[in-house]
């Protein structure tokens, strides 16, 4: 009995000790950042893709003037083409020593050739949410020029190009111009939802890449059918309300003056009585404080106060009219999340027009659009003019 | 070999309340969100969820009162006094396969969730049979060895469920509940469907409240018990649909364990917490599997009450396993768990109905 149990249990030394899925740590390569760029289309249809993945160095991360002083990339991007994203990601095994691990993927950059192909964009974004590897958290932009190459930028303040564009997205806190970072979670549900979308578009100068725009997606057979930025920008940011941080210029008797918006709100209401006018209300509120003046006129005056709220309210109500006309006339497509209150809120109204709402009969373009804004100007920071009126 | 031996093999009712929890969470609701987001519009398949646990709690409720009517008598016993031996025999013959069945498709469902997002090397084989030789070791134990392992192990899912919840709360977006009530009926009574599937663990009320020591207040505690895992869904489907929204709910595989990768403590102390909770849903997994194969055993050794406990367990073993080892793919897998769902519910009614008007035709006390 006692050296059966002993054999027993040699043998199931045999069983416990190995391990199936053991890989040790040094042979993962971490992947932290894939852009994914056209290739070439062939001639039956199919397209040619490339996938580039960024490979984190962890010795020169922490270490980046070895050898002599000279400075060794902390990042080594591998380009492989092929037609899958998955294929891509298994073909990369024989282009390196080391086995791509995704789950600590931060960013995915799609070039704007991708993005623009109806058939393309949404198959090969599959691949990044169908791999268990990947997390949801994924963020998602689209880039204009070769997503190759803004993994390849060169930055003085962070070590890894991936990291750096991570980082610019976040920093939308104090922009108007920018939108929160898209998630490819959120992607996930815009694919499988209707409703049309925008993400954050990274464009690429010579060496260095800037986030001032977003890419206007087409909500069914999702591709982009445009670009954003600048006042229209602004306009979509007003009119999707939930602002903490934001400025706005305008100009007061010829001069300019800034706006600091602090918190800004929006209420959006629709009439979709009649499909072929729907009536849709948006009234936005704002709070902030005067960041900056040219003129010298003292801003301790009631009736002064008084035309600079209503100038502000102009100009908001300018700038989001021009950003609703633009979407309605240009681009055809409502990324402004209208059709989604109209779902939510008005499901037997929804249900008359969903499939003309920016498609078939283009009603979101028919319909009208009555702004109204109300600003106050809270404060007007620490001192009331710098310069007197003698300057004028 | 000295086993521990425990008093007596009694447990106390408060034991009963643990267990069907206990036996009632597992892999269903990993993936129930996604049969119920479906076929219901936007946040609707909460009243499924509800009128679901209600019946699932009126069936639990006259099970368990039939059983308690007839303290410390096993099943095979006062069904043959309702319905004679041979039949009584037939049924818990039938209750025997049952439980082994449903031991085999929880094993195989665990091997390939696992495999799926832990051990994608390892064979769904192996993975199974490492579960199924631990089950055995359980089963071989004490019955109470069991019952106290649930009291254990359940508070433990139980807060990684409420974490789950808790922490995703950032994530909620209240858009996602509406438009309400735009489902259709049939949608709704799909759902109901659905989700009596997903409570039902009325099988071990047949066996165990036979070892309660005092069942009277067996009943109320079972209904109790059964409250938890109603309650519990309802929060975690609804926390898929805040999270999610409809759209992506219905279109994941397993819902659950994507709130529970997204998931992100504050303070960055835990950016994993999905490995957290596998373990701790295996844990859970392992307890409700642990108590069908106990039941299969129990109820093959109250028919053939000379073969010895450690026999049954091992003539059941190989069978469950070569069962859960069948269907081919995740198709299969999810028709042989309809399947097993379908006949656990509605068989456990005929009996229930059965013995309820038998009993009274012949006046059986």
């Amino acid at each position: 009995m006692k050296r059966s149990l002993l054999l027993l249990s040699c043998f199931t030394l045999l069983l416990l000790a190995g391990c199936w899925d053991e890989l040790p740590i040094d042979e993962r390569g971490f992947v932290i950042g894939s852009g994914l760029d056209m290739a070439g289309k062939n001639t039956e249809g199919t397209y040619d893709i490339t996938l580039t993945s960024q490979f984190v160095i962890p010795g020169n991360l922490s270490n980046p003037t070895q050898n002599g002083g000279r400075e060794q990339a902390a990042f080594k991007n591998i380009s492989t083409t092929g037609q899958s994203s998955f294929q891509l990601s298994r073909q990369m095994l024989g282009l390196t020593n080391l086995i791509p691990n995704y789950e600590h993927l931060k960013i995915l950059i799609i070039s704007s050739d991708i993005a623009r192909d109806p058939k393309l964009f949404s198959s090969i974004v599959d691949g990044f949410i169908r791999d268990h590897e990947m997390r949801r958290g994924i963020k998602v932009m689209v880039s204009e020029g070769d997503a190759k190459d803004v993994l390849n930028i060169k930055t003085e303040t962070e070590p890894l190009p991936s990291l750096f564009i991570n980082t610019i997205v976040e920093n939308n806190v104090k922009s108007l111009e920018l939108i929160e970072p898209v998630r490819i979670g959120q992607l996930h549900r815009y694919l499988l939802d209707e409703h049309s979308y925008a993400l954050p578009l990274l464009t690429l100068s010579k060496d260095n890449v800037s986030y001032e725009g977003v890419a206007v997606f087409d909500g069914k057979s999702d591709h982009q059918v445009g670009t954003v930025s600048g006042d229209d920008l602004k306009g979509l940011r007003l009119i999707k309300g939930n602002i903490s941080n934001g400025m706005l210029l305008f100009h007061i008797d010829g001069q300019l003056m800034i706006y600091e918006i602090n918190a800004a709100k929006s209420s959006i209401k629709i009439n979709a009585a009649n499909p072929d006018n729907v009536k849709i209300s948006i009234s936005i509120d704002t709070e902030g404080a005067i960041a900056e003046m040219f003129g010298g006129r003292s801003l301790l005056d009631q009736a002064y106060m008084n035309e600079i709220e209503k100038q502000i309210e102009e100009k908001i109500e300018q700038i989001v009219n021009h950003t609703v006309e633009n979407a309605q006339q240009e681009f055809e497509v409502d990324f402004f999340g209208f059709s989604n209150i109209l779902k939510e809120k008005h499901y037997d109204d929804w249900k008359k027009i969903k499939d003309n709402w920016d498609h078939g009969d283009k009603l979101f373009s028919k319909s009208t659009v009555d702004v109204s804004a109300n600003a106050i100007v809270r404060t007007i920071g620490s001192s009331d003019k710098a310069k007197d009126k003698g300057m004028e | 070999m000295k086993r521990f031996e425990y008093a007596d093999e009694k447990i106390s009712d408060k034991q009963i309340l643990v267990a069907v929890p206990s036996f009632v969470i597992g892999i269903g609701i990993l993936s129930l969100p996604q049969s119920i987001a479906s076929i219901t519009m936007a946040s609707d398949g909460w009243v499924s969820l509800l009128i679901g646990g209600v019946i699932t709690i009126i069936i639990t409720w006259s099970v368990a009162k039939l059983s308690a009517s007839f303290p410390h008598q096993s099943f095979i016993n006062y069904a043959s006094t309702i319905v004679t031996r041979p039949i009584a025999s037939v049924l818990t013959f039938l209750f025997a396969i049952q439980a082994t069945s449903i031991t085999s498709l929880q094993v195989r469902q665990i091997a390939d969730i696992a495999k799926h997002y832990l051990l994608k090397e390892t064979p769904v084989e192996i993975i199974s049979l490492t579960f199924l030789l631990l089950i055995i070791y359980a089963v071989a134990g004490s019955r109470i060895g069991l019952f106290r392992l649930n009291t254990m192990f359940l508070p433990f899912v139980l807060i990684v469920a409420a974490i789950v919840i808790v922490f995703n709360i950032n994530w909620f977006d209240l858009a996602f509940l509406s438009p309400t009530f735009e489902t259709s009926f049939s949608g709704y009574i799909e759902g109901v469907k659905n989700s009596v599937l997903s409570y039902a663990g009325f099988t071990i009320l047949w066996f165990y409240i036979t070892i309660v020591k005092e069942p009277k207040q067996t009943p109320k505690m079972a209904v109790l018990g059964m409250c938890i895992p109603v309650v519990l869904y309802i929060f975690l489907y609804l926390t898929c649909i805040l999270v999610f929204g409809n759209s992506v709910t219905s279109n994941l595989q397993y819902p659950t364990i994507e709130l529970a990768k997204i998931l992100e403590i504050p303070g960055g102390i835990l950016e994993r917490f999905e490995s957290l909770f596998f373990v701790i849903w295996i844990m859970a997994i392992f307890n409700t599997t642990a108590m069908t194969f106990d039941i299969a055993v129990l109820a093959l050794h109250s028919i053939f009450a000379n073969v010895g406990k450690m026999k049954v367990i091992f003539i059941i073993g190989p069978i469950a396993y070569v069962i859960g080892m069948y269907p081919q793919d995740l198709v299969q897998v999810s028709i042989f768990g309809s399947f097993i769902g379908y006949s656990s519910v509605l068989y456990t009614v005929f009996v229930t109905l059965l013995l309820f008007v038998i009993a009274k035709i012949r006046r059986v006390k």
